[in-house]
This record gives C-alpha cells, sequence and structure tokens, in this order.
C-alpha cells in the first residue's frame, strides 16, 4: 500500500501511467508490408499515432516520365499488386482518354471480366489476412484456396500469377477463348457457395466480433475530408462507386449493388463495416463477371489504330477507376510526344491511410493492428 | 559394468537390438540434418514478391512439407532471410539491421529481381537498391518478377543443399559466404 | 445533386471571377479538365470558397508538375488540383497554379481538406514545392535526409548513398 501513495495520482483518482513511444514496423508481420507507425500510448491507451511510409518508394512517377507509354504498363502493375489488372485499366483509360481511340466492345468486356476476377482475389487476401492479424490462421488458409484458383484462371488468360501486363492502351494483349470464359463461369458458381463458408468461419465468429466491432469508428464527415475511398468510405455508410456514379469501360451495362455499412455490429464506419463491405462486394463481382459473360460478343481484342508507340494529343487529363481499395486516378500530361511528361497517380490506400492517427486515437494498442488491417492497404502503391 | 562398456566390444553384426537401434554418423551431418529440415524463415515480404511467399506458405504450395512453415516475426528466431521485394534506400539500413539481429547460421535468399539487381527499377530508380548483394551476403538467388511460388521452393531446397556442408567447428562460416560489404 | 441544378464548369469559372476578380488568372473551359488558374496566395480563400459555396467537399487529386521542357520555353513548376464531391461524382472542376522555378511558394490548402496535408508533403519531397502555412512539411516518400527533389526534370541521381552505391554498374 506504501508503494502504491508514491505514485502520482491524477485528479480522477487513477495511477497516473507515464507515455509511452512504440514504434511499429517497417518490417512487422501485420503492417502488410513495410509501413511504420509509432504509436504514442499511456498505458495501454494509444494517445497518437503517427504513420511513416516511403520504404517502398520505387520511383514510378520519375520512370513513366523516361520510357515510353507502352513501357510503362508493367510498371503499373506493380503498384497495386494485388489487382495489378484494375491500374492496368486505370492508365490505358488515363491515355485513352487523350488519344480519342475507339476500344474495341469485346476487349473491353474482357477488361470487366478480368477487373473483376481480380478484385476478387483481392479482397480475398484482405479478408484472409485480416482474419490472421486478428488471430485466425484457417480463413487464410481458405482463402488462399480459392485465391490460386483466380490466379489460375488469370495465368492461363495472361501468362502471369501476379502482375499480368494484360489490359494494354487499346484493348488487352491477348484474346480470351471460349474454354477460358468457360473456366471463369464455372469458377463463379464454385466461388459463391464458398463465401457462405467464410461467413462461418470468420463472420459469424464471436471473438472476430467483439475485435472488429465498435472499433475504429470513421466518421463520412472525416472520410471524405481525409479523401478515403472504396471499402473505406462504403463502410462508412457513404455509396460511392465511380462503377456505378460515373461509370467507365461498360460497367454502365451492368446491373449490381453497392454494398456499404449499416453498422449491423456495432457503429457505423467500424472495422466490422469495412470488413463487411468487402465481403458483400465480392459477390457482386461475381453478379457482374456474370452479366458481362452473358454480354460479351465475338469482335477483335484490341483496335488495330493503335501504332506499337503511341502518341497521345498534346494536353493534360485525370482519369479515375474504383480499385480494390477505391479511386485510382493518373494525372496525365502529354506533350504529344510518345512519351509522358508527367504522370502522378492518386493511388486510393495513400489518402486512406493517411486517416489512421484519427482511428487510433483512445483505441487500444491491440486494436491498432485492426485498424490498420482494416484499411487494406498496399504499399507498393501507397509509396509509388 | 554395462555402462562402462567399451564401445569396440559391441558386435555390431550379431547383436540383433544394436543393429536395427544404434545408427553411426558425423556430428556435422547430423546437426545439418536438424538444421536444413527446419529452416524458419522470417518473415518478411516487402512488396509483390512477398504475395507469392505467403501463397509459397498457403495451403496450394504448403511451405510446411519441407519444414518451414514457422513463418517467424522477429529476426532472432530465424534462420532464413527470404528478402521479397524491392529494397528501397530509406530500407537499406534496416535490412542490414534485421540480417545482423538473426542468430549464426543464418542464410538469405534474395526472392524476385528487385533484390538481385533492382530489377525493372535498375534505370531511372533513384531510390532503388539496385540488388540487396551489396548490402548483405546473399545465399542463393531466385530470378522472376514475383518468381512462382514453385521457384522459392527451389530456392529453399538450394538453401537445404548448402546446409548439408557445415561444418560445426567452422562456426564463421568461411568460405562459405561472402562477407558484408557496407559497413 | 441532379444534373439540371449541378454548376456546370462555365458557371463556376464565372462565380470565381466575380469573387475573386483578377486572382483569377486565366480560364480554360475547353481542355479535357475545365480549369482555373489562380494566384498562388489566394489558392487557400479560393478553396474554402469552392468547398463550402460551390459544393466541392472532396480533393481527388494534388499534383506536382514542373514544367521544364527540352527546349526551356517554360521553367515554371505548377500545382494541379482536382476537386470532386462526394456522392455527386460528376460535379468536376479544376484549379491550377504556375509558380517561379527559383522560389516555388504557395498557401496549403490542408486546413480545408485534411487529404491534401499528405499530397502536399509528396509534393514537397518529390518537387520541392513549399506550401505556406503547412503544419508539419517534412519529406514522406524519399529518406528523411534525402537531397534534391526528385521529380524535377534537371535531378540527377546520386551515386552513392551512406556509403550503398546506387549507380547502375
Amino acid at each position: 500500500m506504501t508503494e502504491i501513495s508514491t505514485r502520482e495520482i491524477d485528479q480522477h483518482g487513477d495511477v497516473k501511467t507515464e507515455e509511452m513511444l512504440l514504434n511499429m514496423g517497417p518490417q512487422h508481420p501485420s503492417t502488410h508490408g513495410v509501413f511504420r507507425v509509432v504509436i504514442r500510448t499511456d498505458g495501454e491507451i494509444v494517445i497518437d499515432a503517427e504513420s511513416h511510409i516511403g520504404y517502398l518508394h520505387r520511383c514510378f512517377e520519375k520512370i513513366c516520365e523516361n520510357v515510353n507509354y507502352t513501357k510503362a504498363t508493367p510498371y503499373t502493375d506493380r503498384l497495386d499488386y494485388l489487382m495489378a489488372m484494375g491500374n492496368n485499366l486505370g492508365y490505358a483509360l488515363a491515355v485513352e482518354k487523350l488519344m480519342d481511340v475507339e476500344v474495341p466492345e469485346r476487349a473491353e468486356y474482357i477488361r470487366v471480366i478480368v477487373t473483376e476476377l481480380s478484385r476478387i482475389a483481392s479482397h480475398l487476401l484482405a479478408i484472409g489476412t485480416y482474419g490472421m492479424d486478428i488471430g485466425a490462421i484457417t480463413p487464410f488458409l481458405y482463402c488462399f484456396r480459392d485465391r490460386e484458383k483466380i490466379l489460375f484462371i488469370l495465368e492461363t488468360i495472361c501468362g502471369q500469377r501476379l502482375n499480368y501486363n494484360y489490359v494494354r492502351i487499346g484493348g488487352v494483349a491477348y484474346d480470351m477463348d471460349a474454354a477460358m470464359l468457360t473456366m471463369v463461369r464455372e469458377f463463379c458458381d464454385y466461388f459463391l457457395p464458398r463465401v457462405m463458408e467464410y461467413n462461418d468461419l470468420l463472420t459469424y465468429n464471436g471473438i472476430f466480433i467483439e475485435r472488429t466491432a465498435n472499433v475504429g469508428v470513421l466518421t463520412p464527415e472525416r472520410a471524405i475530408a481525409f479523401g478515403c475511398t472504396g471499402p473505406v468510405l462504403r463502410g462508412s455508410g457513404v455509396a460511392r462507386d465511380l462503377r456505378k456514379d460515373a461509370p467507365y469501360s461498360v460497367y454502365g451495362r451492368f446491373d449490381f449493388e453497392v454494398p456499404v455499412g449499416s453498422g449491423e455490429a456495432g457503429t457505423t464506419g467500424d472495422c466490422f463495416d469495412r470488413y463487411m463491405v468487402r465481403m458483400r462486394e465480392m459477390i457482386e463481382s461475381v453478379k457482374i463477371i456474370r452479366q458481362a459473360l452473358d454480354q460479351i460478343a465475338d469482335g477483335p481484342y484490341k483496335t488495330d489504330k493503335i501504332k506499337s508507340k503511341p502518341k497521345p494529343n498534346k494536353g493534360d487529363a485525370y482519369t479515375a477507376v474504383e480499385n480494390a481499395r477505391g479511386e485510382l486516378g493518373f494525372y496525365l500530361v502529354s506533350d504529344g510526344s510518345d512519351t509522358a511528361f508527367r504522370l502522378k497517380c492518386r493511388s486510393p490506400a495513400f489518402s486512406n491511410v493517411s486517416v489512421l492517427h484519427e482511428l487510433c486515437r483512445g483505441a487500444m494498442v491491440a486494436d491498432v493492428v485492426a485498424i490498420i488491417g482494416s484499411l487494406d492497404i498496399v504499399m507498393g502503391e501507397i509509396d509509388r | 559394468m554395462a555402462g562402462e562398456a567399451n564401445i569396440q566390444e559391441i558386435n555390431f553384426n550379431t547383436d540383433a537390438a544394436t543393429r536395427d537401434n544404434v545408427l553411426i554418423t558425423t556430428l556435422d551431418k547430423v546437426l545439418n540434418w536438424t538444421r536444413k529440415s527446419s529452416v524458419w524463415p522470417m518473415t518478411f515480404g516487402l512488396a509483390c514478391c512477398a504475395i507469392e511467399m505467403m501463397a509459397t506458405g498457403a495451403s496450394n504450395y504448403d511451405i510446411d512439407r519441407f519444414g518451414s512453415g514457422p513463418f517467424r516475426a522477429t529476426p532472432r528466431q530465424a534462420d532464413l532471410m527470404i528478402v521479397a521485394g524491392t529494397v528501397s534506400l530509406k530500407m537499406a539500413p534496416r535490412v542490414k539491421l534485421l540480417y545482423e539481429q538473426m542468430p549464426e547460421p543464418k542464410y538469405v535468399i534474395a526472392m524476385g529481381a528487385c533484390t538481385i539487381s533492382g530489377g525493372p527499377y535498375i534505370k531511372y530508380g533513384y531510390h532503388v537498391l539496385k540488388g540487396v548483394d551489396r548490402l548483405i551476403p546473399v545465399d542463393v538467388y531466385i530470378p522472376g518478377c514475383p518468381p512462382r511460388p514453385e521457384a522459392l521452393l527451389e530456392g529453399l531446397f538450394r538453401v537445404q543443399e548448402k546446409m548439408k556442408f557445415e561444418r560445426i567447428l567452422d562456426r564463421t562460416r568461411e568460405g562459405l559466404r561472402p562477407k558484408i560489404l557496407v559497413e | 445533386m441532379s444534373d439540371a441544378s449541378r454548376p456546370g464548369p462555365a458557371e463556376i469559372a464565372k462565380r470565381l471571377q466575380d469573387e475573386f476578380g483578377d486572382k483569377i488568372v486565366a480560364v480554360d473551359l475547353e481542355a479535357v479538365d475545365p480549369f482555373c488558374q489562380v494566384d498562388p496566395m489566394a489558392v487557400d480563400e479560393i478553396a474554402t470558397f469552392l468547398r463550402d459555396r460551390l459544393g466541392f467537399n472532396y480533393l481527388r487529386c494534388l499534383s506536382s508538375v514542373d514544367y521544364l521542357d527540352k527546349k526551356k520555353t517554360s521553367e515554371e513548376l505548377g500545382v494541379v488540383y482536382h476537386l470532386g464531391a462526394i456522392p455527386d461524382a460528376r460535379h468536376l472542376f479544376c484549379l491550377k497554379v504556375r509558380l517561379p522555378r527559383d522560389e516555388p511558394t504557395v498557401k496549403t490548402v490542408s486546413a480545408v481538406w485534411p487529404t491534401a496535408d499528405w499530397h502536399e508533403r509528396e509534393a514537397w519531397d518529390l518537387m520541392g514545392i513549399v506550401f505556406e502555412g503547412h503544419p508539419n512539411l517534412t519529406r514522406i516518400l524519399c529518406a528523411e535526409d534525402w537531397e534534391g527533389h526528385p521529380l524535377r526534370k534537371d535531378y540527377v541521381s546520386p551515386d552513392t548513398y551512406h556509403g550503398i552505391k546506387n549507380n547502375v554498374v
């Protein structure tokens, strides 16, 4: 008893604890890459968090000013390596916007199919690793089982497992034949029942709900102010999806829902909502793929008007697509030559993770891992 | 007394119990066999290759079959550092620090084109380390961008091959490994 | 906001000109993304006006550009702001500023849109543009002791970094 009386007592009558700086990363298993966050704690409560990024800065924008448009496509793969197809698509649309080129319809449908497959693969990884962050190992193994099936299909189509370089300026690199389309259709039939399996494994798990509900609540106002997009914004209850609101490619022709968080386990905008949005988006992606498979018609898979070295018109334009993590934008300044004058990539995860310090304030130290995981960051895209 | 029996008095050919239960080998071989059968890698994902490293650890490729399942979160428990992904110059001092924290004997796999030479970023990547072997000694290189999981498994086998020829008295592993290049 | 009630680029530009007069340097409505070029020292007021009165609650992208071309016709730097609204995805506008190369200073908009905080740090890190009034203008992507601003067209990559060879051969 004498020992405790010598310590300082604050005005609430609690024992005062000293502030402590806690460093997480850049090498930390739950930061999904080389992300570093310095946390200031009071006991087990986080007072403030400061994010440090740049440990994977790979000079993407400088390289694009030095190599021509065709050669820059593979570098876009390596931005968001979990959804490389979406990056290729965004980049191709950005260049095409300054070129007044008509992309054949079949190419657009193929783009949609592969992008949505890629989106499912990305969400599967996000869900699997999120389970692992929280402490559940098994969902990770199940998610990777199905992710491998998607990677096998994509590998059959374009010959690579991760960085595809498939969606090119003016179309796609190779055609998809009937056998490949059947493979995609079979995967859709296979995949939908699997979502129930993940729900049984993870979503309805009491511990998982305890760890994620009411944790890291992001209000819609703060989400918009910090430029959050994608599942992070939709988890806060704002139905914004560029595929629906400003349709690019042929997304305007499909009928699908935009899932939003509604606080079903706790508060709207908590980690559980963000997780649930991803889970539901996979079902919507399957819906889109099935419609695209029904609508796709024969025809050329790339335009023959584009030479090997495309030269967009002089000017500048900003093009955005909805990637797995949110709005992926490319601001392209062209001087009329075959090399970009300036290409700025607006990466969704960059803006999403900039809100981290707000989410962490007042949370427990163990919740920081849950919050980082729910933002689903990809360092290749944040650091570029 | 039986406990003090001279080893030369045991007849290995006629004594059935001894023949079935005693193996004679060198200590080096036993240690190397145990070591190579449970190589614990460090969770050290940097970029795209980390995703393939995760795939190697997951259900389809299952690196656990070869004793390398436990990916350790701390370098102090790891034998093998799989440098998976681009090393930037900002990250480089940390990579070296992590390497130095690993206990001997330690092994390094350079996975992917970026770690070998800078890969696609070699020419214009001002902030990219042009090959991790400029920083720490590398035992096995795996090319690819990213390498397939099978390639990573093959790389692991090569490390295991290398482990077979370790000498326990040769603590510094001189002759087997290049020196640290940057002090 | 429906299509009819949403102000078009021409109307936005006119309202800005009415409000800020000669702080709007140029207007281009024919470009792919219609834009106003504005005075760098008035960006924060104009941004606040656009956010509060015209509904641009979301900064989509903040890009820095080096306009130094091979023929040296222009030696300016620039910052481009792409504005949008949530949830109205078609409500778009663009602001541009041009800055002198030797002293590129522009007012910060990080108080208007907090997302600009990191984007401006990136622009400082890679392009060397100073954002006046920014709370924490430090390097974000490159290492803290990095020298120079890599995205400038006249940047030369260093040969070594802390004793690590950085050249190709």
